[in-house]
């Protein structure tokens, strides 16, 4: 026969390319053929010549078109056709019409072909060969007594299986009587589309059985070898997932004997070109039987080429053309000659979602980076990235083979290149194939046919992070629609992160106030704090003051960048105050992440220096009271996260209400700082109420109660130095702890109340770095170190240190511009109206959303009434939001404070007093005054007792759990704790951080305002990972309301679409219903709800209509699917539904 | 007949199942009863000489006369490899095959798609598609009637059909016989399965015939939700079978609703 000159592959995919590589090292041309829909497939671009066969619509028949295919390889003057595996390649019909036309077949002879095609007349052959088979009915079964004679003689478990074909497909294993009529009737059915065949027979069915088959090469001269066998057995029904060469943990007497087998039945029907003969081999006994042979190239031939060093391909086409096996070309001229050297196995990445029953995924791949290296073979299809999986053909998108001396050397081999594939876009199995070769079953060679099917822990899942594509998704979002509430402005212009202060790295931070209070403990410490001659200091720039002064926006990755940096320039602070008070709130609500994170990676960096919190008592860090073990929970849980100091407070002073708290604190052996809000003016002896005697008895009961500090808490700035002196030294004489002082410089004269304090022994003082002091924040740490300078009470701290970090808080500073408030400079009627600082600018845009901004004046004045007419109470959240409340209330209502009093008026107070009035935030000093408690309550009873002591406790189990569901993964005590304290705040952040991953390690300018055109971002994703984000441009928004987002990722083009919020308001975001929750029905098809048939509450019957859909005049009803109640019915007749979308939800009756 | 293909075998070869009624009261009703209360063999054709009580959508009825050409094909979608999100443009892959059918009668650029199921020419009604979804107990079955006024007399219709209406004897460029009716139907089925093949795999070119197709494009619609009416401008037929309004520059793509016939209401 002469040379093959040119060679056609009768084939798509993969098979396609790898018969392409061995041609061309033959020095072949090669021709492909494609379907219409095939058309951008790779193998059509990887051969010589490419014509395209059938037409649109016709992806499977156009491979299957015998007359086409062969007109096309005369006309195109082809002289073989390969015809790769599935497809024709096991057609007699195909091989001889090759034959008839002059063309070579690469394959074994069409009676081979005919032989072996019929699985009845295989087994016959094998059966003279004098091989065992499994015992099984004969001829073809149909349902009825005839095939329960046999399956009843062979006994259950049988299987049937399709007399033509394989892959699966056609074969059910029926484990009793009651199904095999029915198992019978499916599997012809499916032989029946599959194949055009129908006829199914029916085996013996082995529960312990490992799949082996060997790989024979025959010649046309009579000459036979086999290349050793395969371990077949890690299948999913019935189809292969991983095949291994040789097979591991095979006896070798076995392996000889199923080898020797194989051969005999090869030389029986004088077997030419590459087959394969199938063996059942019963891992209990240790017999093994005849299955098949398969007449072709497969597609775990590659791992019997890499152990063999055999190119099984290249030989094929050599024999078709009648070259001997001895031949030097093919070099086989024994037995012997064929040695195997270590492992290889094979693994197909297919694009099957292995968490939802492996569907199959079709779509763009948006990116796809591969493996290699090594020991490892590649054989890929479509996967590259813009590549387009099609649903019309299998789902493989390359076959991964990796190879090693030692099995498991091979298994490493491949978890490594599994590691190393991203592929995005489509969903692929590997998660799945990761966890099946990490399985100990795996790894010791013990897996039989059912491993997988019995091995339920091979589904679970670790949750993919894909942290890139949720990020770029967050920064798309943000450049399309902005970051909420925040306007970024017109003359916006690129600002870049700023760096921490020079320091070493390498360098151990020097112990600091930390290391002492933990030698200590709180009592020791307590006394030491007291005999120390400086005046220590307290950082606030952490919590206060950019609460008061940013409206606690600073995110966690500004604390993060300057923290090393800290620890070793200012170790000697005394503390940090940088948890507690509104940032636990904003950090969730607004800035999207999780303020435990942000403590714990501060503890991580600042050892050193104690960190205090602010802890509004029973109300902790949220705006309510909390039961008492939700208090005692959350105390725990912050001082085991790196909590020091807490600050203890009441809104009203009312001590009951803070020993839940206070108790908690000492019960996790941190410091216990007890504060005193002060209000008023002790000095003026026109208010008595809260003179020097009311906090010198206030001190003493917190003492009593075990706090180790007392602070002065001065959250209005109306401890005027005088004042300070007075106070500070009276304490300092009457109790004996340490005196804390925090004040807010609101009026500007409060560093000199600092001062003063230091004076007369102050302990400590509060302040805030320069750049970050003032106003409604704290005196200027900066100013006060220098004040001291040369005085007693010198601090130890480095004034160098100060203006540096001063200097890169300023920096800071300008990334949060947008959150600045007007304020310029000192108040002038701070003193007049004791206003909080924070609650100034809130109050103003509450007056101004009510119509009476130009009526302020009189609202502040309203305020200090108000204050006067609830008997002169401490003014803190929430105490203050409810005096501001009555405040705009008597103003927007024209009343004076006595019309509240008029018994001849009926008011309708606001919601909020009614309750201060009720007692639910406490008792002020002295009790509310009677006669206007009357006129609010109206009746209502109000209590005395403490609010937390009603509140049943919490079930902290049910949080985690709940919190787990939010977070769609493992949760911690820590998250259980965020959603008690903020139950509609933590749904969002958990929303948030799983479309999202965490943005916290977004930087600041980006976070807020997106990344801008044509610029480089980096961020790190962990330490050394760090993806560089361009953005390259924005596209037109769609019919849809979308835009497309296009960026650079790591230099890889990425798109992502985001729903552009400005346009179409016709177009929501709506829920999608889960598919995998039976409960949750959605839209099959996109269109319009015609009708509604249930509603809320009611109870529906299976079968029952709920609604109906019309689309292009085609109307589809939704029924319900199983008895259930209706939950919620989301659609609403004249509403255009999505794919997808939620329409009603169950319950389960 | 110049141009056109001689009839076959009565049976199209893409049906399987073939039912002949001289006269029923509607194909659709006697499919849907077909393929709800037995096994049959789907693709069925049903064909009647003529119907007495022909449906359109919603309660509208359709007016025929034995010049009418009326049938229904029920088809298994699964069998044709139909997505559930797929079905619903059936009606319109179903319009381009009758429009491409009678091609060799009227000329292409003449006929055109009234979204979503009318075939009509200057603007008058000459066939419609009725889509219809049945749950059997053998799967879902998707029953397409199909009208087509051929050698219609529509002298006799009601004041209202012949103010809309148009017959293709009317128009034709060659003479019509009413035995073409079984010409034409052949033609249809046999345009009908390869437009079913187009729509299973997405064919962009099925989508690019429609967007061709379609006559009301940038011109001004009401469409009625049921709930309220929406006007606007129609901008086209997407790919997944929409029409695209736009309203206040802000297109939507709309699935369901009926395009009003404002012409028509003074009448």
């Amino acid at each position: 026969m002469s040379e093959i000159r040119k060679l056609l592959v009768a084939n798509r995919g993969e098979i396609a390319i790898r018969v392409f590589r061995s041609a061309h090292e033959l020095g072949i041309r090669t021709v492909a053929i494609y379907s219409h829909e095939d058309r951008f497939a790779m193998h059509r671009l990887k051969a010589d010549e490419a014509y395209q066969v059938g037409q649109a619509g016709e992806p499977i028949r156009s491979y299957l078109n015998i007359e086409a295919i062969i007109a096309l390889a005369k006309e195109k003057g082809v002289d073989a056709i390969h015809p790769g595996y599935g497809f024709l390649s096991e057609n007699a019909d195909f091989a001889r019409a090759c034959e008839q036309s002059g063309i070579v077949f690469v394959g074994p002879r069409a009676e081979l072909l005919d032989i072996l095609g019929d699985k009845v007349a295989a087994r016959s052959k094998a059966r003279e060969a004098g091989v065992p088979i499994l015992s099984g009915s004969d001829e073809p079964v149909l349902p009825g007594p005839d095939a329960h004679r046999v399956a009843d003689a062979l006994g259950y478990p049988v299987i049937v299986k399709a007399a033509m074909g394989g892959g699966g497909r056609g074969m059910r294993v029926v484990e009793s009587s009651d199904a095999l009529d029915a198992a019978i009737d499916q599997a012809r059915r499916e032989a029946g589309t599959a194949f055009g065949v129908p006829d199914v027979f029916l085996e013996k069915f082995i529960k312990k059985a490992k799949h082996i088959e060997v790989q024979l090469l025959g010649d046309r001269h009579g000459n036979l070898v086999h290349l050793y066998e395969r371990d077949c057995s890690v299948q999913r029904r019935h189809q292969k997932v991983i095949e291994i060469a040789p097979a591991y943990n095979l006896d070798p007497s076995l392996r000889a004997g199923i080898c020797e087998a194989a051969v005999r039945i090869g030389r029986h029907v004088r077997y030419d070109n590459a087959g394969t003969v199938e063996f059942l081999l019963d891992d209990e006994t240790r017999a093994f039987y005849f299955i098949e042979v398969n007449p072709r190239i497969q597609v775990e031939h590659t791992v019997t080429e890499i152990v063999t060093g055999v190119d099984l391909v290249k030989s094929q086409i050599l024999i078709a053309q009648d070259t001997p096996l001895a031949d030097p070309e093919i070099d086989l001229p024994s037995q012997e000659s064929v040695q195997t050297l270590g492992y290889a196995f094979q693994c197909r990445i297919t694009t099957e979602d292995p968490a939802n029953k492996f569907t199959p995924d079709y779509g763009r791949i948006t990116h796809y980076r591969s493996a290699g290296g090594l020991g490892l073979r590649l054989d890929g299809g479509p996967g590259i990235t813009g590549g387009i999986v099609t649903p019309f053909y299998d789902s493989l998108l390359v076959k991964v083979s990796a190879s090693g001396r030692r099995f498991v050397d091979a298994v490493k081999r491949m978890e490594r290149a599994l590691q190393e594939f991203r592929i995005r876009g489509v969903k692929t199995n590997i998660p799945f194939l990761l966890n099946v070769i990490d399985h100990p079953d795996f790894l010791a060679g013990r897996c039989t046919t059912r491993f997988i099917d019995e091995t339920p822990e091979l589904f679970r899942f670790p949750v993919r992070q894909d942290r890139a594509t949720k990020l770029l998704t967050y920064a798309a979002e943000v450049t399309v629609n902005g970051f909420p509430g925040v306007t970024r402005p017109a003359n916006y212009v690129t600002q870049t992160e700023p760096e921490p202060p020079a320091h070493d790295p390498a360098t151990a931070p020097p112990s600091g106030s930390r290391q002492l209070f933990q030698k200590f403990g709180p009592e020791a410490f307590s006394r030491w704090v007291r005999q120390q001659t400086p005046l220590l200091l307290t950082d606030t720039t952490f919590r206060d003051a950019h609460q008061s002064l940013l409206a606690t926006r600073v995110r966690t990755r500004d604390m993060v960048r300057v923290a090393d940096a800290y620890a070793r320039i200012c170790p000697g602070m005394f503390s940090i105050e940088m948890w507690g008070g509104a940032t636990f709130d904003t950090a969730m609500r607004f800035l999207k992440e999780d303020p435990w994170h942000r403590l714990a990676q501060l503890r991580e960096r600042i050892p050193n220096i104690l960190f205090q919190m602010l802890l509004r008592g029973s109300n902790a860090v949220g705006y309510t009271s909390y039961p008492d073990n939700v208090v005692r929970e959350f105390v725990r849980e912050a001082a085991a996260a790196g909590i020091d100091l807490f600050r203890v407070f009441d809104a009203l002073n009312w001590v009951p209400n803070m020993e839940v708290s206070l108790e908690a604190v000492r019960e996790a052996g941190a410091l216990c700082e007890a504060a005193i809000c002060y209000t008023g003016d002790l000095l003026d002896p026109g208010r008595p109420k809260y003179d020097l005697a009311y906090y010198v008895r206030m001190a003493k009961e917190l003492e009593k109660r075990g706090a180790n500090l007392i602070a002065i808490k001065d959250m209005s700035g109306l401890c005027k130095p005088a004042a300070a002196e007075r106070l500070i030294q009276t304490l300092r004489d009457e109790v004996g702890l340490p005196i804390h002082f925090h004040t807010h410089d609101i009026g500007g004269a409060q560093a000199a109340s600092v001062l003063r304090g230091a004076g007369v022994g102050l302990d400590v003082a509060d302040g805030a770095v320069a750049s970050m002091s003032g106003l409604t924040s704290q005196p200027s740490l900066n100013a006060i170190v220098e004040s001291l300078k040369f005085t007693p009470r010198e601090s130890d701290l480095d004034s160098a240190a100060l203006i540096e970090l001063s200097r890169y808080w300023e920096q800071v500073r300008a990334l949060y511009t947008a959150f600045e408030t007007d304020l310029k400079a000192p108040s002038a009627e701070v003193y007049a109206y004791e206003m909080p600082g924070g609650q100034y600018t809130n109050l103003f845009q509450q007056a101004k959303a009510l119509g009476l901004a130009s009526r302020w004046p009189e609202v502040c004045k309203a305020y200090a009434d108000v204050n006067l007419l609830f008997g002169d109470i401490v003014k803190v959240t929430p105490t203050s939001k409810v005096v501001g409340d009555m405040a705009l209330f008597l103003v927007a209502n024209n009343l004076t404070p006595a019309d509240t009093l008029d018994p001849e008026r009926e008011l309708a107070f606001p919601e909020s007093v009614v309750e201060l009035f009720e007692g639910r935030l406490g008792q002020p000093p002295g009790g509310f005054p009677p006669q206007l408690q009357e006129r609010i309550l109206k009746g209502r009873k109000a209590s005395t007792d403490r609010p937390g002591a009603a509140l049943p406790p919490a079930d902290l189990d049910a949080a985690k759990a709940k919190a787990e569901a939010l977070l769609g993964g493992p949760a911690t005590e820590r998250d259980a704790l965020s959603l008690l304290l903020y139950p509609r705040v933590f749904p969002d952040l958990a929303a948030h951080i799983r479309s999202y991953s965490d943005t916290s390690i977004v930087p600041t300018p980006i976070f807020f305002y997106g990344p801008d055109p044509a610029v480089e971002n980096l961020v790190e994703i962990e330490p050394g990972k760090t993806l560089i984000v361009k953005l390259l441009a924005l596209g037109e928004p769609h019919a849809d309301g979308k835009r497309t987002v296009f960026f650079e990722l790591n230099g890889q083009p990425r798109e992502v679409e985001v729903v552009d919020r400005s346009l179409a308001s016709a177009v929501r975001e709506t829920p999608k219903a889960d598919p995998n929750d039976p409960n949750q029905i959605g839209a099959p098809l996109p269109g319009l709800v015609v009708g509604v048939a249930v509603v809320a509450g009611d109870a529906v019957r299976k079968g029952q209509k709920l609604l109906s859909i019309e689309a292009m005049k085609m109307e589809t009803t939704l029924y319900a699917e199983r008895p259930a109640r209706v939950a919620e019915v989301l659609a609403s007749v004249g509403q255009q539904v999505k794919t997808g979308e939620l329409l009603v939800k169950l319950t389960s009756q | 007949m110049k141009g056109v293909a001689a009839p076959r075998a009565m049976n199209p070869p893409f049906i399987a199942t073939c039912i002949r009624r001289d006269i029923v009261e509607s194909t659709n009703d006697l499919a849907q009863e077909l393929v709800s209360t037995r096994k049959v063999d789907c693709p069925l054709l049903v064909t009647a000489a003529s119907q007495t009580r022909g449906r359109g959508r919603g309660r509208h009825s359709w007016w025929s006369d034995p010049g009418s050409l009326t049938f229904t094909v029920a088809i298994d979608p699964a069998a044709h490899g139909l997505l559930p999100e797929q079905e619903p443009r059936v009606a319109l892959a179903a319009a381009v095959a009758v429009i491409e059918a009678i091609a060799a009668w009227l000329a292409p650029d003449r006929a055109g798609i009234r979204w979503p199921n009318d075939i009509e020419t200057g603007g008058r009604k000459l066939g419609g598609i009725l889509p219809e979804r049945v749950e059997t107990e053998w799967g879902r079955r998707l029953v397409l009637g199909i009208g087509l006024n051929v050698h219609t007399r529509l002298e006799n219709a009601p004041a209202l059909v012949r103010a809309m209406a148009a017959s293709l004897v009317d128009i034709a460029a060659a003479p019509i016989h009413p035995d073409d009716r079984d010409r034409i139907l052949h033609l249809i089925i046999g345009r009908l399965d390869s437009a079913l093949r187009l729509l299973a795999c997405d064919d962009p070119h099925l989508a690019q015939e429609w967007a061709r197709l379609d006559t009301l494009r940038d011109q001004p619609v009401r469409l009625d939700l049921g709930t309220g009416i929406k006007s606007g401008v129609a901008r086209g037929i997407d790919r997944s079978g929409a029409l695209l309004v736009e309203t206040d520059g802000v297109i939507v793509p709309h699935f369901g609703g009926q395009v009003l016939r404002d012409s028509l209401t003074s009448l």
